[in-house]
């Protein structure tokens, strides 16, 4: 019933695309219909230059994630336990994370060139602070029972930190990196869009430039739908790992 | 259901794998560190050729150095040219400046500001500059058909439309309305891409826009003259920029760049290369040759005319852009200028 | 805290201290990235990043004057921060309301989520900026525009937020309230809601992050005033000390947000923390 449901909802959405098109409410230079769109979409999705971009993409995705993960993490669960750090790493967190990362752009060029590595600092740049707090947050909603029996068995800390408070702080990690995929997703799109030499964006902006509406929103919808599948990525490897997570009920 | 869900991660990993060990982030190995400027891009072979690169916006104008790359001008020259696609003149400064890039496509003004600003650069070749009469203008200050401003004297108070605020097009606008007798903090800029200025001053969401006649193309507007013949003195729209320390540490490749630049316009503006620079340029840029034969050409020009880097220093100064006009003869060097 | 225990006269002596020291405690790694910054970029040393002393002096200076008539604000604060502020506040109360609304409405009813799922997770990937020109069309270039791009970027953690805290409500919490004969009404106010809200505040944080960088990013283009527009002009014409200026704008703007919103959320959530911390918690 529910995938029927699902697509029902997206049939729903490309006639009410349709219907705005042809009574012309948006202009057709700025919002092309479903059908030219439709078959951009698939130009695109035959021609190999843009696969190549879209593979760029999605590297940076991962890459960006799991690294910045790896990083995030241990780092987040200290923060978390010891309550001498979490204050003022709170402060710093709240304040940097408030600067969008393409204020920074010019600041990433110069040091990073205008590649991947550019773009991975962004991306890292953008999504460490939902992950350490989120692990943080994680962390603090730890069982006390569990800490309890913990130090009664006298586990050392980092015993503790690994054995009791990462299996209870993994659901609140689990959604940090779902608010990251997410937000990720969409600051290499704009890194890309804004400055970068390769990836799904600069294909969207020569479109732009060239003014081909039909190609940029065939991107968008191709880029849309890479964001879907990477939450359901994330959402399945969530259930696989973390089967206690109150997601999976 | 178990199959289902791994069914998905395991194609991206293994894309992953793919791209990162068939060494997509080559571009990255020439970036370095902010403090040592110094680029490893530029290496000369024994007898080979120096692999350069040089940053590209993808532009139609570009056509000479489309050419040029086609037809082995950079290579007569020994050079190899790799173009790096960046979106502006200033991410190009970025990117020589961090390494990614050798040379800079930049406009001239861009280049005096940053150059005064502290940034150790030298503009080491010209790409064009604003066409002057005879030649028919190639910008536009433009309203809609039926819109109640007559000149841009109408436009206090109103939204102008301009690729970027504080870039080329937007301070030559300002000087043209300056001359007009209209202070240009009386009007309100907004930035917005090309096609998008086109689309709204057609739509009325603004009131004039300033773009190129190519931008423009089919679209049905009524243009109050040329912000670059009406309101400035030449400008150079734009040139190639280099580090002082490419330049030092790679003695006559900067020149043999500007040699070949020269040959490449030469070659482009030959009438009998026109079709075909047109097929070539319409190729690179995502455009139709047709459409690009029937455009105003710029005025291709690989030396940097000195006077007109005063003039244009004298402009930004008017704009208030620059409190003192920088030694442009320490941004320009010898084998750059016009004789 | 309170102990109800009385101070001894050593400590009601240290009392004084204990308000200071609680601020060092909070603000010395903050203080430290600071030093850090002037020391390693002296005048000079990069253009792009100039010395820490050199940017807090632009700041105090841009925004700040010791006028009371102004509020102590500069005009260059008036016409670029207000405006940005208003869009703000403006965009973001819509994208919470339509958040929590429609997030409650699907959290509730099953085929409506399933309905919508695919298009909210769509909405979420797509970058504001590469919808700019069909808001454009719509808005026009006035502040509704940024107002609308602020709303539309920032609703999607608060509805995915409220739709999973609705769906996460215990099931013994609904059979204690059907046994208890509740009515709907009353099952929506005094179970669900409550039940819900601190996963909805959790994405009503979220949120207010994202509309800020949103507010700024929504003026990089199409617009005629703001911080984000005064951010990119100063990048374009060089002007880095400007921009840091800026940028440190919105960072303390970004602080003061959070802080006023942890009181907030301590406030409206105070019957949940206090239930967690009477059940042996920390």
């Amino acid at each position: 019933m529910t995938p029927l449901l699902s697509a029902a909802g997206v049939t729903a959405a490309i006639l009410v695309w349709a219907a705005v098109t042809v009574a012309g409410v948006v202009p057709a230079q700025t919002l092309p219909g479903p059908a030219p769109v439709a078959a951009r979409i698939l130009t695109l999705l035959t021609d190999r230059e843009f696969y190549e971009q879209f593979l760029d993409t999605l590297t940076t995705w991962v890459l960006a994630l799991g690294i910045t993960g790896v990083v995030a993490v241990p780092v987040g669960l200290l923060i978390g336990y010891f309550a001498f750090l979490r204050r003022p790493t709170e402060l710093v967190i709240h304040g940097l994370r408030s600067v969008p990362s393409t204020a920074l752009l010019p600041v990433a060029i110069l040091f990073f060139g205008l590649g991947l590595q550019m773009k991975f600092a962004m991306v890292a740049y953008a999504i460490i602070w939902p992950l350490l707090l989120n692990t943080a947050y994680g962390v603090r909603s730890v069982d006390p029972t569990a800490m309890y029996v913990a130090r009664s068995l006298r586990w050392s800390t980092p015993r503790s930190l690994v054995g009791v408070v990462l299996p209870s702080a993994a659901p609140g990690i689990a959604s940090g990196f779902r608010i990251a995929g997410g937000i990720g997703l969409v600051v290499v799109l704009s890194a890309e869009l804004l400055g970068a030499s390769r990836g799904i964006g600069t294909v969207l902006v020569r479109y732009q430039q060239s003014d081909q509406p039909d190609f940029v929103y065939a991107g968008i919808v191709l880029v849309g739908a890479l964001g879907i599948l990477l939450q359901y990525t994330l959402g399945q490897l969530e259930l696989r790992l973390i089967p206690w997570s109150p997601a999976a009920r | 259901m178990r199959l289902q869900s791994w069914s998905f991660v395991i194609p991206c990993i293994l894309a992953l794998v793919a791209t990162a060990c068939s060494g997509a982030p080559v571009q990255s190995a020439s970036s370095s560190s902010p403090s040592a400027a110094a680029t490893v891009t530029a290496q000369p072979t024994a007898a080979g050729p120096v692999a350069v690169k040089v940053t590209t916006l993808a532009l139609c104008n570009e056509s000479y150095l489309y050419w040029g790359m086609e037809h082995g001008i950079f290579e007569k020259h020994g050079l190899k040219v790799e173009t790096v696609k960046t979106q502006g003149g200033s991410a190009g400064i970025a990117a020589i400046v961090s390494g990614a890039a050798d040379f800079s496509f930049t406009n001239g003004l861009t280049a005096i500001l940053s150059f005064n600003v502290g940034f150790p650069i030298q503009i080491v070749a010209g790409a064009y500059e604003s066409p002057q009469p005879p030649k028919p203008p190639s910008q536009a200050l433009f309203v809609k058909p039926d819109s109640p401003v007559k000149s841009p004297k109408d436009l206090v108070g109103k939204k102008i439309g301009v690729n970027e605020l504080g870039g080329i097009n937007h301070i030559v606008t300002a000087a043209w309305l300056r001359k007009l007798g209209v202070n240009p903090q009386d009007v309100n800029w907004v930035a917005l891409p090309f096609p998008q200025i086109v689309q709204g001053v057609v739509q009325g969401r603004l009131d004039a826009g300033q773009a190129a006649l190519a931008n423009i193309g089919a679209n049905d507007v009524r243009v109050l003259g040329d912000p670059f013949r009406e309101g400035v003195n030449k400008v150079i729209f734009a040139a190639y920029l280099a580090t002082n320390s490419f330049i030092k540490d790679h003695p006559g490749v900067s020149e043999k760049f500007q040699a070949a630049i020269a040959e490449s316009i030469a070659a482009v503006e030959d009438p009998k290369n026109l079709d075909a620079q047109f097929a070539l340029a319409a190729k690179n840029c995502g455009n139709d040759p047709k459409v690009l034969a029937k455009q105003p050409q710029q005025e291709y020009e690989a030396a940097i005319d000195m006077a007109t880097m005063e003039d244009m220093g004298k402009l930004l100064i008017q704009e208030g852009y620059l409190t003192k006009a920088p030694d442009m003869t320490k941004l320009v060097p010898e084998f750059a200028r016009k004789k | 805290m309170v102990t109800g225990r009385p101070l001894g006269p050593r400590a009601a002596a240290r009392g004084w201290l204990e308000r200071p020291i609680r601020v060092l405690g909070a603000i010395w790694l903050a203080v430290v990235l600071l030093v850090a910054w002037e020391l390693k970029f002296r005048p000079g040393e990069s253009v792009f990043m100039p010395p820490m002393s050199a940017i807090l002096g632009a700041f105090v200076q841009q925004w700040f004057v010791l006028d009371p008539g102004q509020l102590f604000v500069t005009d260059h604060f008036q016409t670029n921060a207000v405006p940005s502020l208003l869009r703000l506040a403006q965009g973001w109360t819509i994208a919470a309301a339509i958040g929590i609304g429609a997030g409650l409405v699907l959290g509730i009813w099953r085929p409506a989520l399933a309905f919508l799922n695919p298009l909210i997770r769509f909405g979420m990937s797509t970058p504001s900026t590469a919808l700019l020109p069909i808001v454009i069309v719509v808005f026009g270039i006035t502040s509704s525009m940024n107002v609308a791009l602020i709303a539309m970027g920032s609703t999607w953690s608060v509805l995915i937020n409220t739709i999973d805290g609705v769906r996460s409500l215990d099931p013994t919490m609904i059979n204690a309230a059907r046994s208890l004969r509740l009515g709907r009404s009353a099952f929506f106010w005094r179970v669900l809601l409550p039940s819900a809200s601190p996963q909805i505040f959790a994405g009503l944080r979220i949120s207010l992050g994202i509309a800020l960088i949103l507010m700024v990013v929504s003026e990089l283009y199409a617009a005629t005033s703001g911080i984000g527009h005064v951010m990119v002009f100063a990048k374009t014409t060089f002007r880095f000390v400007d921009m840091w200026s800026a940028i440190v704008f919105v960072g303390v703007l970004g602080l003061l947000l959070n802080g006023l919103f942890g009181l907030v959320e301590a406030r409206v959530l105070r019957w949940k923390l206090e239930s967690s911390r009477g059940a042996g918690g920390s």
